[in-house]
């Protein structure tokens, strides 16, 4: 009985949060497009609840949330889209760095899977950013088609989890030789079934392989990928959803601490966009790392889906955009 | 719930991102509201962000300060104007971070535990891009 009601009251924190998101997000289109005219201060304020409701949804997903922050905020908001990612990465690293301790001393989070996907990942993401500028250079549409193509992948992984069995629990196999050395293994009480939850990664090899594209394409974009880890640490390395969406949220921490200092020096950070944002998001993540530990794992399934959804039509969009085809 | 282990590394690693995520935050709060009621003077006006904000950093730098910022130099040059108190709050979020990965990579080193080659790797990749204004290198993610 006491599982309902968590889990309803978690629900119901979830609904809430999207009600605020789409106020908010209502009110800023009708300042843009004119239809009401909205005070200058209107906007830096607007920004601590459209990140407070963005902080419940992302820790349970396993998103930083810089994949809805940016595209709404770009879209919606008169800030130079500079001020947006800066933003955006500020938020999202402040989501990791609230929700990750919890996950850590839960059990969910493990440094020994977290800290070879990172060090692949950040690596590669540097050979990601020097591919990105000789397309660029080369050929300045290019980046478009692949951002067309991301989204497709991102469709194609969509349609493979929403249908997969067992992506809740994947079924465990004989952990790999890269596991093994790292002792890629961990464990955390599971509150719905009331029982501990033993995991241990397998395929490592293969997931190692596909973070470091993960940081290609990163590295590429310049941007977050915590929409990429949780398929990688799910789908490849057979690791429990919760698992995968809170260690996805720790190795956020790692990657965004190294992505920060470029947009601090280049000065990216205005405090006036930049705290209410966090402190939004601060509030927000709280709440969205104690909804993890109370609701079952299909939940955590279909809003992880929902956000892989809206980043797939995003990319597919930015890409035709950017070839001006719509 | 309490039969669950969780490794010391995790444990340390928690401990201090928490205490320097609430420190970054505190700082940034306190250097917002000295900016906001005038109490520390500004390094760049309210008003000039308002009308500025929607340039590029380039332009937008180049209207409130005449300066393009490519270093850390535009903070550290400022620390006591209010908004440079809150930037100094953001960048204590990835110093903790990189404290943190140092801290289980000691853990780790201390056991002969596998696991150190990779929270090395980690730790220079961080300390490199923090480096970054200085040395030519850009990492993004």
């Amino acid at each position: 009985m006491r599982l309902e009601l968590n889990e309803r009251g978690a629900l119901l924190l979830i609904f809430a949060s999207l009600v605020i998101l789409f106020i908010v997000a209502g009110t800023a289109a009708l300042g843009t497009y004119k239809i009401v005219t909205l005070p200058e201060w209107y906007w830096p304020l607007s920004l601590f609840f459209l990140t407070f409701a963005i902080g419940v949804l992302a820790p349970v997903a396993g998103v930083g949330g810089g994949v809805i922050f940016v595209p709404l905020v770009s879209a919606l908001y008169p800030f130079h889209v500079d001020f947006v990612r800066g933003t955006g990465l500020v938020m999202a690293f402040t989501s990791a760095v609230v929700a990750a301790p919890r996950f850590l001393r839960e059990g969910l989070a493990s440094l020994r899977i977290a800290l070879p996907a990172c060090a692949v990942a950040t690596a590669t993401s540097i050979v990601g950013a020097i591919i990105g500028l000789q397309i660029t250079s080369a050929f300045p549409q290019g980046k478009y088609y692949v951002l067309i193509a991301l989204g497709v992948i991102l469709l194609f992984i969509f349609f493979v989890m929403m249908t997969a069995k067992r992506v809740e629990f994947p079924k465990a196999k004989d952990p790999d030789p890269v596991s093994r050395l790292f002792n890629m293994r961990g464990e955390y009480f599971e509150r719905t079934l009331n029982t501990i939850v033993q995991y241990q990664a397998s395929r490592a090899g293969l997931g190692l392989l596909a973070f470091a594209g993960v940081g290609i394409l990163a590295g590429m974009f310049g941007l977050g990928a915590g929409w990429a880890n949780v398929p990688v640490l799910n789908l490849i390395m057979s690791l429990p959803l919760k698992v995968s969406t809170s260690t996805s949220i720790l190795i956020i921490t790692m990657t965004d601490a190294t992505a920060a200092w470029i947009y601090i020096a280049s000065g990216a950070i205005i405090p006036l966009l930049v705290v209410p944002a966090v402190f939004g998001m601060y509030i927000g993540s709280k709440i969205g790392s104690k909804l993890v530990l109370g609701i079952r794992p299909v939940i955590v399934k279909y809003i992880f889906l929902a956000i892989m959804l809206f980043a797939a039509i995003m990319d597919i969009y930015k890409g035709l955009h950017g070839l001006g085809v719509v | 719930m309490s039969a669950v282990k969780i490794d010391t590394a995790n444990k340390i690693y928690a401990r201090i991102v928490e205490i320097f995520t609430i420190a970054g935050l505190v700082i940034m709060i306190l250097g917002l509201v000295l900016y906001i009621t005038g109490a520390l003077p500004a390094y760049v006006k309210l008003t000039d962000i308002v009308k500025n904000w929607n340039k590029n950093t380039e332009k937008f730098w180049k209207s409130v300060k005449g300066i393009v910022p490519k270093d850390y130099s535009w903070i550290l040059g400022n620390l006591d104007k209010a908004d440079i108190i809150s930037v100094l709050g953001v960048i204590l979020l990835p110093i903790g971070v990189i404290i943190a990965v140092l801290c289980s990579l000691a853990v780790y080193a201390k056991r002969f535990d596998r696991i150190l080659v990779m929270a090395i790797v980690v730790a220079i990749i961080m300390i490199l891009a923090a480096a970054g204004p200085y040395i030519g290198l850009r990492v993004h993610h």
